[in-house]
């Protein structure tokens, strides 16, 4: 598995670095390893064990409680599979849209999760950041660098 | 699927609450903690190593500068001190030109003496005052030990001083002890030599020669020379070799006397 996903798990590195740097260093708070859980989701082109995986790792680095991301990208998977097809041949900018979409949701549920638990944190610039300026350049990557070829993709149902 | 979702809800609601209500949530905040703590110390250090390296070079020309500057004033202070210091010596040795007030009656003029070519070719020396500070001809120059000489050629600013070492210069002197009375004259080769010395005069090697004060040149008893021996010269007569009192390689200052008629 390891194998097969080193330009994932390459790439992933990659964003927890880039996320840490940019939550240490700048203004923003941002939740980068949460974009990559959405462009994967709708993509289709995952398997659970990554997102679990993926999940984990987004709560441990973005100091949010464990379990957060897990809660909330299972919830979205339940309505992520309606558009994965439609998501797959769109151009970038529908694609970008949908993920944005998604990627709102998901982080709405993560709000919900800590209001409920008692700590909340929320930014409107880090959230316009993540939108306009992350996502659009996740996707990019994630589509030319890491699922360069069609015979890559394995659905699962 | 839908069964393995709903566990994973589960399983998820269990993690946030074993998070919230264990010590994995403190733990994670201290390490949050110390990993933004490290990270702003490198930015910070990354951040002001160019103006450190900027510092580092103004700082290390403004240091050479300084550097310089102080060596200059350190020179300048030794030069100073070492002045001071031969001031003071000065003013000690001037101080104690004049032992027991032996030349009390006589007015004092300080001089420094010049030991010139003349010194060691001409049994003369030069020295530092002249008509400006009340030298003149004939004035008597001697020191804490003894007689030096006598003044012979008054300039504005310093005066030339015939040794009792030289040929030309003569001075009356007596024994110390029986006070027998001599005429003594530079022999010109650092010596002094007294002749016509009378058999019955008892002098002989080690005697001390100082000055009668009947002259009115050298204050009396005032050491010239020492004996160093005595001879019979083929005129009936015997000569006594002398060496000068006054240590003339080791003069610096010197007293022009000038007698006072009180």
């Amino acid at each position: 598995m390891i194998i097969n996903n080193v330009r994932l798990i390459i790439f992933c590195i990659i964003l927890v670095f880039a996320q840490f740097l940019i939550n240490n260093l700048t203004i923003f708070y941002v939740d980068i390893l949460a974009i990559v859980l959405v462009c994967l989701l709708l993509g289709g082109n995952y398997n659970w064990t990554q997102l679990i995986i993926l999940s984990l790792l987004a709560d441990l680095f973005g100091h949010w409680y464990l379990g957060s991301h897990l809660l909330a990208i299972t919830i979205l998977s339940v309505f992520s599979a309606k558009f994965t097809s439609f998501y797959r041949v769109s151009n970038w900018l529908p694609r970008t849209i949908m993920a944005n979409i998604f990627f709102s949701i998901l982080l709405l549920i993560i709000y919900l999760i800590d209001v409920i638990v008692g700590k909340v944190f929320t930014s409107l610039s880090s959230l316009l950041f993540e939108i306009i300026v992350l996502m659009p350049l996740i996707q990019f990557i994630l589509q030319k660098f890491v699922n360069l070829r069609s015979s890559d993709i394995i659905f699962y149902d | 699927m839908r069964k393995f979702k709903v566990w994973l809800i589960l399983i998820s609601v269990g993690l946030i609450a074993f998070d919230k209500y264990s010590f994995i949530s403190n733990f994670r905040d201290s390490v949050v903690i110390w990993m933004q703590k490290q990270t702003s110390l490198l930015f910070y250090r990354i951040e002001s190593y160019p103006r450190l390296l900027l510092l580092h070079t103004t700082q290390q020309q403004e240091l050479a500068s300084q550097n310089a500057q102080l060596k200059k004033q350190v020179e300048e202070y030794s030069l100073l001190l070492k002045q001071s210091k031969n001031q003071t010596q000065d003013a000690t040795a001037v101080n104690q030109l004049n032992p027991n007030g032996i030349y009390d009656d006589f007015s004092q003029i300080v001089a420094k003496a010049i030991l010139d070519v003349n010194f060691f070719v001409n049994n003369q020396m030069l020295i530092d005052v002249g008509s400006n500070k009340g030298s003149q001809i004939g004035a008597a120059v001697v020191n804490r030990e003894g007689v030096i000489g006598q003044v012979y050629n008054v300039n504005a600013n310093s005066s030339q001083v015939t040794l009792i070492t030289n040929p030309e210069f003569k001075i009356y002197v007596e024994q110390s002890v029986t006070k027998s009375k001599m005429l003594a004259q530079g022999s010109g080769n650092g010596n002094i030599i007294v002749r016509y010395l009378d058999k019955n005069d008892k002098i002989q090697a080690g005697d001390i020669l100082e000055t009668t004060g009947l002259d009115d040149v050298y204050p009396a008893r005032v050491p010239v020379a020492k004996v160093v021996k005595v001879f019979y010269e083929n005129n009936g007569f015997n000569s006594a070799l002398c060496v000068p009192v006054v240590d003339f390689h080791q003069l610096q200052y010197v007293l022009v006397l000038k007698y006072d008629n009180k």
